[in-house]
């Protein structure tokens, strides 16, 4: 296992993680959080001896963040994990020196909050999923055809800390192909804290069914909304502002690689599509935005780009100059690497899929909510998305003092025939 | 069933608190009951020594101090017919008296301990100065120089209190204090004798010095005793 020491444990950061050391802050915190909505209340005590039980079965998350000479590192921290009640703005940062996940729980709400330097969605649901299933044994509640999880007992193996970006990176001498930048959405920011999230319930079948009508997937769907709902703000803006803002949107959506590229690796291992319109081919209707995104999806999902990507991106890392350069000069440069990425797209939607624990475990839950981390202040406004038994969870998170995009996006929505149910989240 | 007000959760029976916000903060934080680290109990300070040893080592340091005293007085009148160059072995062994004394008998309150050393050594220097050819460098040198240690070494007494960790990095403290006592002696000095203030070798003392303190400093930050040097240079 390379980076990774027995008697004095450390792990260097993978190649997704490196960015986010550089770029992190009080407001754009790369923090976000996983939720479990209990039909019953939390039980106090049981709620303890879970997390007791399964602490030590994730030492790669037992860890802080430390600056070396040349790239930052993960520590390992000895204490043990606390629980917090959660009353607080969601996808707060991690203070120096300490664990960079938290869990939190609230009436019948089990929170788990990752930073990005340790995961991604599918590493934080693993261990929300653990958590829980050993939650409601903690419960004594008997849990027939349960999913696989972790074993609190059992020890993590080597490939739960690999960086899968390395293990299949292969050098690739394809050139880059320069992505113009995308339009963002004109809004002003909030004062400090600008964080807030609006969340939404919909019927999966009421989605499905237009889905299917068009033939494709929810996250094809939703991204096509987002980017009708982009385009409805774009084509409203003053004439000037009209004229001079940029006429491609764009939204990234996240994919997980552990899907194309099998790994076990519990950390960070997903890269992104980034589907498009060009207004400046004119107006769109949704069928086109659909029909566009669908094939977009479709060729860039193909293993041989994301080879090329994870070859870019791995090869960036490895090149003699950069590895040189001491961190603090590299920050600066990847700070800057980070703000032209996100120049790139209009938008994000990330889909962590439809969620499911088993019959019987499914019947304790009510549903999970998956809040994407805070945007910054290109991007402004991002979405996240969880699906649960017949519903699907919509949460947006905002930085800026207007709402119209979420107004737009399920107003639409319900126009189409779709059940929106905004809750508090 | 009891549930907690704050957080909502279900509380057992004989839970008098909610074990997740407790009762004396609404936002704290619980820890599951900390796992005793290597099953070590934690270490008892060493003992102290009682009035009665702490007295009778006193006695010996005042032994030892006023037979130098004593002895440098008179080797010095015997060769020389005149107090010279004992001054100086008397002021040092006075000054040291002065903060062993405080220190023995006032323990755990250093701040008393080094304005009563300070004060009390300075009316000794005084005194020296007075008996031995009048008021001149005691109050120009000797005090000035005494007030600056005092200073430096109620600092470091505060930044050593102030460490969570103890290692290299104390020597390091040491020795930036050491430092800008040279540049404080080398100011004294040269206003004492040209009344301008003009520095040179302890400069060059600084300079080294902070280089020392600045490695030291990162081998106890960084490089922490048994770990690995990967860790920090990995590229």
């Amino acid at each position: 296992m390379p980076g990774i020491q027995k008697n004095d444990f450390w792990l260097r950061l993978d190649n997704a993680a490196k960015i986010y050391p550089a770029i992190k802050d009080k407001e754009l915190t790369s923090v976000f959080r996983i939720s479990v909505v209990l039909k019953d209340r939390i039980r106090a005590k049981a709620m303890l001896e879970a997390v007791r039980d399964i602490e030590n079965r994730f030492p790669y998350y037992k860890v802080t963040l430390k600056a070396g000479f040349f790239w930052y590192y993960l520590e390992q921290l000895p204490d043990s994990i606390p629980i917090d009640a959660d009353l607080q703005t969601p996808c707060r940062a991690f203070k120096k020196g300490e664990l960079m996940f938290r869990i939190l729980v609230k009436d019948n709400r089990i929170s788990v909050e990752f930073s990005h330097i340790l995961t991604d969605g599918t590493g934080a649901f693993e261990f929300l999923k653990t958590l829980l299933l050993v939650y409601f044994e903690k419960c004594c509640i008997p849990l027939a055809g349960k999913p696989e999880f972790y074993d609190p007992d059992s020890k993590p193996s080597a490939e739960e800390y690999e960086d899968a970006y390395s293990r299949y990176f292969k050098k690739i001498d394809a050139p880059h192909i320069k992505t113009p930048g995308a339009f963002h959405v004109p809004f002003s920011l909030k004062n400090k804290p600008r964080f807030s999230v609006l969340t939404a319930i919909i019927p999966i079948a009421e989605l499905s069914k237009k889905a299917k009508l068009l033939g494709v997937s929810i996250t094809v769907y939703l991204t096509a909304v987002y980017l009708y709902t982009l385009q409805h703000i774009h084509e409203y803006q003053p004439r000037l502002k009209k004229n001079i803002n940029r006429k491609i949107l764009r939204i990234e959506v996240p994919l997980n690689l552990r899907k194309l590229y099998p790994t076990r690796s519990m950390r960070n291992f997903s890269l992104y599509v980034l589907p498009q319109i060009d207004l400046r081919l004119g107006h769109y209707t949704f069928e086109e935005i659909v029909k566009t995104v669908y094939h977009q999806m479709q060729l860039e999902t193909d293993q041989k780009l994301i080879n090329k990507m994870i070859s870019r991106n791995v090869g960036g890392e490895r090149n003699a100059i950069v590895r040189n350069i001491p961190l603090i000069l590299k920050s600066l440069f990847l700070s800057r690497l980070y703000l032209v990425g996100t120049k790139q797209y209009s938008g994000v939607v990330t889909n962590l899929g439809k969620i499911d624990l088993g019959t019987a475990a499914n019947q304790l839950i009510e549903q999970f909510i998956f809040i994407p981390p805070p945007p910054n202040k290109v991007l402004k406004v991002n979405c996240g998305v969880a699906g649960f038994g017949d519903n699907l969870v919509l949460s947006f998170g905002n930085i800026t003092t207007s709402k119209e995009l979420e107004r737009h996006f399920l107003a639409f929505m319900a126009h189409h025939e779709i059940t929106v149910k905004i809750i508090n989240s | 069933m009891k549930y907690c007000s704050n957080c909502g959760v279900i509380l057992e029976d004989d839970m008098q608190t909610c074990p997740l916000c407790g009762d004396t903060a609404n936002t704290g934080k619980v820890v599951p009951d900390p796992v005793p680290h290597n099953g070590t109990v934690p270490a008892t300070a060493p003992a102290a020594l009682n009035r009665q040893q702490k007295k009778l080592v006193w006695e010996i340091v005042f032994l030892v101090l006023i037979s130098s005293i004593m002895a440098a007085l008179l080797i010095n009148f015997i060769v020389n017919k005149t107090i010279s160059w004992s001054e100086y072995p008397v002021a040092v062994c006075l000054v040291i008296l002065s903060y062993a004394l405080f220190f023995a008998f006032l323990p755990g309150n250093n701040v008393a301990g080094m304005l009563g050393g300070f004060i009390t050594s300075g009316v000794l220097l005084l005194l020296l100065d007075t008996f031995t050819g009048g008021l001149d460098w005691s109050f120009k040198i000797a005090i000035p120089v005494l007030l600056t240690a005092s200073l430096i070494v109620a600092a470091l007494l505060a930044v050593i209190r102030l460490s969570p960790t103890g290692g290299v990095n104390l020597i390091a403290y040491v020795f930036i204090g050491s430092a800008l006592q040279c540049v404080a002696i080398e100011a004294i000095l040269s206003f004492y004798h040209t009344q301008k203030l003009h520095l040179e070798w302890s400069i060059v003392v600084c300079l080294c010095v902070l280089l020392i303190a600045i490695a030291l400093l990162f081998l106890h930050f960084r490089l922490k005793k048994g770990r690995s040097l990967e860790k920090t240079f990995h590229r």
